[in-house]
């Protein structure tokens, strides 16, 4: 990796770390917060901010924002498609779905699992729709879309039949937002997700050979169906993880793999870990300006990642047609 | 030594057979060329050659063993395929996508080892697209493109080469440039090479054999002189051609004619 594509990324994470340690309500400089670190004791009132409530806050928005992009990477080059992610597929739209049945049943501890369960069946539907019509990328992603309205209006008509003054709470939840994470999710979130991190990045050269499309990789020594559907269980893993703790955050996954392909390169051993860190910097960027921007209010952060990515999205989408790569 | 043979296959997607009862032999060392009209079954046989497709009748032996017996790695390891319009969706350069294609030799979490870098390096030099390695494959010309594609492919070290049109959307000077170079492969290393090719006199100049399907049946198979007769190509295109030897290679040349011209023509072969 180029030395200062390197350091800009680090700079980008220590900036968005910075913002969001800062910023809130009570603003802490960055000399003050080094003196919150170095002596708890004195500060008792913006030390209860800092680590009860903003860096669990920072942590959450950067697993968040690294999972998202970290599964936009793998769902793009196992499909050969730029435009692909969780949101865009219906595999966010999926994992509210199982969410929305765990809440019904009552199983708030098993969360995750539930969210699992969605994706990989939005997967599974996605999946066996596009192959047995043959459907282009372009008419596939135009399902996914449509999958995620319907999973996910679904699911919060579920939640108001069922509980009705939660409605408000579904509403916001379902928009992206970290402001109502469950700390019991967060907790368990990095056994799950720093593994499949790991896992991605260790299997680098698949996605690169994957991304070339599913004849060339058969030839290039890839089995390519046993293993596409590994890839798309661990991007649905990954997925249902980040919806859990988050919602139906849009866009991060699409936008920050083609943000980072235009600063490290396309080549997956770079763009892997590259994506973890501007992802999860993104995101945390994104959730402070969301707490802060309309004082007292907090807006949900998928307003924020939903207006930039969208933007970026058309852009893109201008660009790809003009050159009819998809 | 046959390396490449075709037993009563009858293959096709998605339950629509488009191929049936195909029998060939592809001889080491050979340019065996896949001509016939649109629909008649070409990509289909390729594909089933490189293991693309894995539903069919009949059996593909390369080497004598059955292609469904082998792992997918092991065949990437002794043939390449080059599909016909590959799109590249991601900015790779063209040094990581000569990489890509060691992918089979290589170990599956480790980097690539040294000697998968000296191949590359060897291609790349006897290939001449040093000038091209930091390029992205959206930044080179179709002729450039094609021309690292097939480094792509020979890269992978193989005894045999399927390509699909690979001279499609070339202009003359890199159709010839690029077939020469095939043509030089197959003559010094022995490389044995399983092409379609749309246009008949490229066919007919480069290939030892070539092989007509029409409806996808073999029509007939043999040298240029065997297959480009005008009788044969009349009855498979539906359409009025004239055929004579090329000035200096000899080999036969295909003409088509106009319309307009036809009445005024005297058969000649």
């Amino acid at each position: 990796m180029k030395k200062t594509s390197f350091l800009l990324i680090f700079v980008l994470l220590v900036v968005s770390i910075i913002f969001g340690l800062s910023s809130g309500t009570e603003f802490f400089s960055p000399l003050k917060i080094l003196r919150i670190f170095i002596s708890p004791d004195q500060y008792q009132f913006e030390k209860t901010i800092l680590f009860q409530l903003r860096i669990p806050r920072i942590w959450c928005g950067f697993l968040v924002g690294s999972g998202l992009s970290v599964s936009g990477l793998i769902l793009q080059a196992i499909l050969k498609n730029p435009l692909a992610e969780s949101y865009t597929l219906g595999i966010s739209g999926g994992a509210s779905l199982g969410i929305a049945t765990g809440i019904i049943s009552g199983h708030m501890a098993s969360i995750p699992v539930f969210a699992f369960a969605g994706s990989l069946i939005s997967i599974f539907v996605l999946l066996s729709i596009g192959t047995s019509r043959k459907l282009s990328s372009g008419t596939l992603l135009l399902l996914g879309i449509m999958l995620n309205f319907i999973f996910s209006s679904f699911s919060l008509l579920v939640i108001t039949l069922l509980q009705k003054e939660r409605f408000m709470e579904a509403v916001v939840w379902f928009m992206g937002n970290i402001t109502s994470y469950n700390s019991n999710i967060l907790r368990s979130a990095p056994f799950f997700l720093l593994p499949g991190y790991f896992v991605t990045w260790l299997f680098w050269k698949d996605l690169n050979i994957f991304s070339l499309g599913e004849e060339k990789a058969a030839t290039l020594g890839v089995d390519p169906e046993k293993k596409k559907y590994l890839w798309l269980a661990l991007a649905g893993l990954i997925t249902g993880y980040c919806v859990s703790l988050a919602g139906l955050v849009g866009f991060v996954g699409l936008v920050i793999p083609h943000a980072v392909r235009i600063i490290v390169g396309a080549d997956h051993k770079k763009a892997i870990p590259s994506s973890i860190f501007v992802g999860g910097s993104f995101l945390v960027i994104a959730d402070t300006l969301a707490r802060t921007i309309i004082q007292p209010i907090e807006i949900p952060v998928g307003i924020i990642s939903g207006f930039f990515g969208g933007l970026f999205f058309v852009l893109i989408l201008l660009k790809t047609t003009r050159k009819q790569k998809w | 030594m046959v390396i490449l043979e075709f037993k009563n296959i009858s293959s096709g997607y998605g339950g629509v057979e488009v191929l049936h009862n195909i029998n060939f032999k592809l001889e080491k060392g050979k340019f065996m060329g896949v001509i016939g009209p649109n629909g008649s079954g070409k990509s289909t046989l390729l594909k089933t050659a490189a293991k693309i497709i894995r539903q069919y009748k009949g059996s593909v032996l390369f080497m004598g063993r059955d292609i469904r017996r082998i792992s997918f790695r092991e065949i990437a390891k002794n043939i390449s395929f080059l599909p016909s319009d590959i799109e590249i969706a991601y900015p790779y350069t063209v040094r990581e996508l000569l990489l890509m294609a060691r992918y089979p030799f290589a170990s599956q979490v480790a980097d690539f080892s040294q000697i998968d870098f000296e191949i590359v390096n060897s291609i790349v030099s006897e290939m001449k697209l040093s000038q091209l390695l930091d390029r992205t494959i959206f930044q080179l010309s179709q002729g450039e493109k094609q021309r690292v594609l097939l480094a792509q492919c020979l890269v992978q070290n193989p005894a045999l080469v399927i390509l699909d049109e690979p001279t499609a959307h070339l202009d003359i000077g890199h159709q010839f440039a690029f077939l020469d170079m095939l043509k030089e492969y197959q003559n010094r290393s022995s490389l044995s090479i399983l092409a379609v090719l749309h246009d008949l006199n490229l066919a007919s100049q480069y290939c030892d054999h070539l092989l007509l399907l029409n409806n996808g049946s073999i029509e007939v198979t043999g040298t240029p002189d065997m297959v480009l007769r005008y009788e044969i190509l009349e009855k498979v295109y539906h359409t009025s051609v004239l055929v004579y030897p090329h000035p200096i290679s000899g080999k036969p040349y295909v003409f088509g004619v106009p319309d307009e011209w036809k009445k005024l023509t005297k058969r000649k072969t």
